[in-house]
């Protein structure tokens, strides 16, 4: 049985296959339109998920879509009849679009797709539920599922067992700590639905001195639900996120190509601090009502990587499981798994089947890509795989940056290991090399992927062998061991980490062979982009940023190519 | 028959353009005093912001 679970009109539009309850194939539409966040239908994402897995359109069962977009209508009709009279700029901005595609998604897909089966349309928040946990080990669990909003709802608290998922109790749009945080980011001189992780990154270089002032803005209960007051916002009727109160609380909003002040990263570092207070006090909350010990965690809010590693130490919950692709992109995903799970509800017991690896994109043969190098005239060496991992720990150890493209492309906002940029944590130059490669700004922290076996030695993890293989979770680093991962230690000691465990394969190889010449289990990553763009999707694109920018060396599947 | 077209879209878009004014104009004022009104009685819980699941079964195959 096929499932085609589709994501689109919003942002991160994205196609997954799923056939007996497993994910086979999944992408998202930004990696073949180059177009960063694309929330275009996701034709060509399909296309290719049906190519991957030699079927046509005749043989999928059921196509999945992740929302209802009639009621996500409504929901903005409401808005317009709340806000209005104020609400004709964004009537008139948004009526034809929303009257258009995004209502009659049903006949988009049959024409698009020229698909005559079945289409079932699973809320948004359910979507990101069951991302979150049939992507997970537990068979019971609490669920937060928290974003900017979907049709009507922006938190939700759920409650899953034996493959069924309940909805306990709800926060409804316009109070949503996705807005409030966007908002903020907006503020900040960032763009919404982009660069909320730039603020998260800022918050580290600022004291939470504002903290009082945004209290008055955001009301929190006792319980952990909160209202924004909706005096300091102007996102239902107005293209600006906040109102000229907002300005009078804070100053003047900072404009993008302005110099960042410490009174930017005070504002950044208080409302990353409110925002992690309110995430803790539902997720207390959640604990509360449900008794669960595991809590799963989705939506685009869970992508807050430093509220995340806060979780085991300010909510009683013992295991976490923040899904990777916790975005849009995710909710496809979701969206197909449900499906498949309430199709096959009288089958008796569930089986949790985890995901551990997020690399369901395209991917290339040695051939194929021989060919593309051959046509461009570029020289390279073919090598074992052994040789490969040797030649490549060897450039790693000897301050080269390396890219690294290997196997099919990931689900979701981070390069976990197949389309990374790599290079060694220390010294903390290096962290200036890559920037200019990237043309990042410099306050921004990189990543790291540590072996899994050596992460509890470096960062204050919940416990040993802690696993996080998705990236979604700062910790400290270890006092001791900040010199040798002073490319990615951040100014607030914290890092963004991935585990590698010998499921990871090559990447795993690479780092066990990269710790035996350097004595150091963890490379600095970064996704293999350029700025303003979508990670690499083929072996052309990752040339062509090769020859653009300062990477030393391109290892692509078996193939390496240096520069001259 | 490139006029006829060019004419019938363009009546076509003065309608709708027509359609959305009248909707904005009256429609909308109409809908936010009916909201106003139904706010008054709405019961406001002061300990809690947060509000109970629907009583909604679950129909995948409608898009509402």
């Amino acid at each position: 049985m096929y499932i085609l679970g589709i994501s689109a009109y919003y942002h991160d539009s994205a196609a997954v296959l799923v056939q007996d309850g497993k994910v086979i194939c999944a992408i998202e539409e930004e990696r073949f339109t180059r177009i960063k966040h694309d929330n275009s239908f996701p034709i060509r994402a399909i296309q290719w998920c049906l190519k991957n897995e030699k079927i046509t359109i005749k043989d999928i069962n059921v196509v999945s879509y992740y929302e209802k977009p009639l009621l996500k209508f409504e929901r903005t009709l409401d808005m317009f009849i709340q806000t209005w009279p104020k609400s004709l700029f964004s009537f008139v901005q948004n009526m034809p679009e929303l009257v258009g595609e995004k209502l009659s998604v049903e006949d988009t897909i049959r024409k698009k797709l020229k698909y005559k089966g079945r289409i079932v349309f699973i809320p948004h928040h359910l979507s990101h539920a069951a991302a979150a946990y049939f992507s997970s080990s537990f068979s019971s669990t609490a669920i937060l599922t928290i974003d900017g909003v979907g049709e009507y709802q922006t938190t939700a608290l759920w409650k899953a067992q034996n493959g069924k998922i309940h909805l306990l109790k709800e926060i409804q749009f316009p109070h949503s700590l996705g807005l409030f945080y966007s908002t903020c980011a907006a503020y900040l001189g960032f763009k919404v639905n982009e660069d909320e992780y730039k603020l998260m990154g800022l918050a580290a270089y600022g004291k939470p001195i504002y903290i009082n002032r945004l209290k008055k803005i955001i009301d929190v209960k006792r319980d952990g639900s909160f209202n924004l007051m909706m005096d300091y916002f102007s996102f239902r009727e107005a293209p600006q996120m906040w109102s000229k109160k907002f300005e009078l609380l804070l100053g003047q909003p900072r404009q993008s190509k302005e110099r960042i002040t410490k009174k930017h990263a005070d504002i950044a570092k208080s409302v990353q601090s409110l925002t992690e207070s309110v995430y803790m006090g539902i997720l207390n909350y959640l604990f509360n009502i449900t008794g669960e010990r595991n809590v799963c965690i989705s939506g685009g809010v869970a992508l807050n990587a430093l509220a995340n590693g806060l979780v085991h130490t300010r909510t009683p919950f013992k295991h976490t499981h923040v899904f990777g692709p916790a975005g849009d992109s995710g909710a496809a995903l979701g969206a197909a798994l449900y499906t498949y799970r309430a199709s096959h509800e009288e089958n008796g017991d569930y089986h949790p089947l985890p995901i551990t690896s997020l690399s369901f994109g395209s991917h290339y043969s040695d051939t194929e890509i021989e060919l593309i190098l051959k046509k461009n005239n570029i020289q390279y060496k073919k090598l074992s795989q052994k040789e490969l991992v040797s030649a490549a720990a060897k450039a790693l150890n000897d301050g080269k940056i390396i890219g690294w493209f290997q196997g099919g492309c990931e689900l979701g906002p981070r390069a976990l290991g197949n389309r990374s940029i790599l290079c060694k944590p220390s010294p903390r130059n290096m962290k200036a090399k890559v920037n200019v490669i990237k043309i990042r700004e410099q306050f921004r922290p990189f990543a790291g992927s540590i072996l899994q076996e050596h992460v509890h030695e470096y960062f204050e993890v919940p416990e040993k062998n802690h696993y996080s293989p998705f990236m979604n979770y700062c910790f400290i680093v270890k006092k001791n061991k900040r010199k040798e991962l002073a490319a990615i230690v951040h100014e607030d000691n914290t890092c963004r980490i991935q585990t590698v465990s010998k499921d990871d394969g090559l990447y795993y190889r690479l780092l066990k062979k990269f710790n035996t010449l350097s004595g150091i289990p963890c490379v600095l990553d970064t996704s293999f982009n350029l700025k303003g763009e979508p990670i690499v999707e083929s072996p052309e694109q990752a040339i062509e940023d090769f020859k653009k920018t300062q990477i030393d060396m391109l290892f692509i599947e078996t193939l390496m190519i240096c520069k001259k | 028959m490139k006029k006829l077209l060019f004419f019938i879209k363009k009546i076509n878009l003065l309608f709708s353009l027509f359609i959305l004014s009248l909707f904005y104009i009256f429609i909308l004022p109409i809908s936010k005093i009916i909201f106003l009104i139904s706010e008054v009685f709405e019961t406001k819980h002061v300990n809690t912001y947060w509000q109970e699941q629907e009583k909604r079964k679950l129909d995948l195959e409608s898009s509402y």
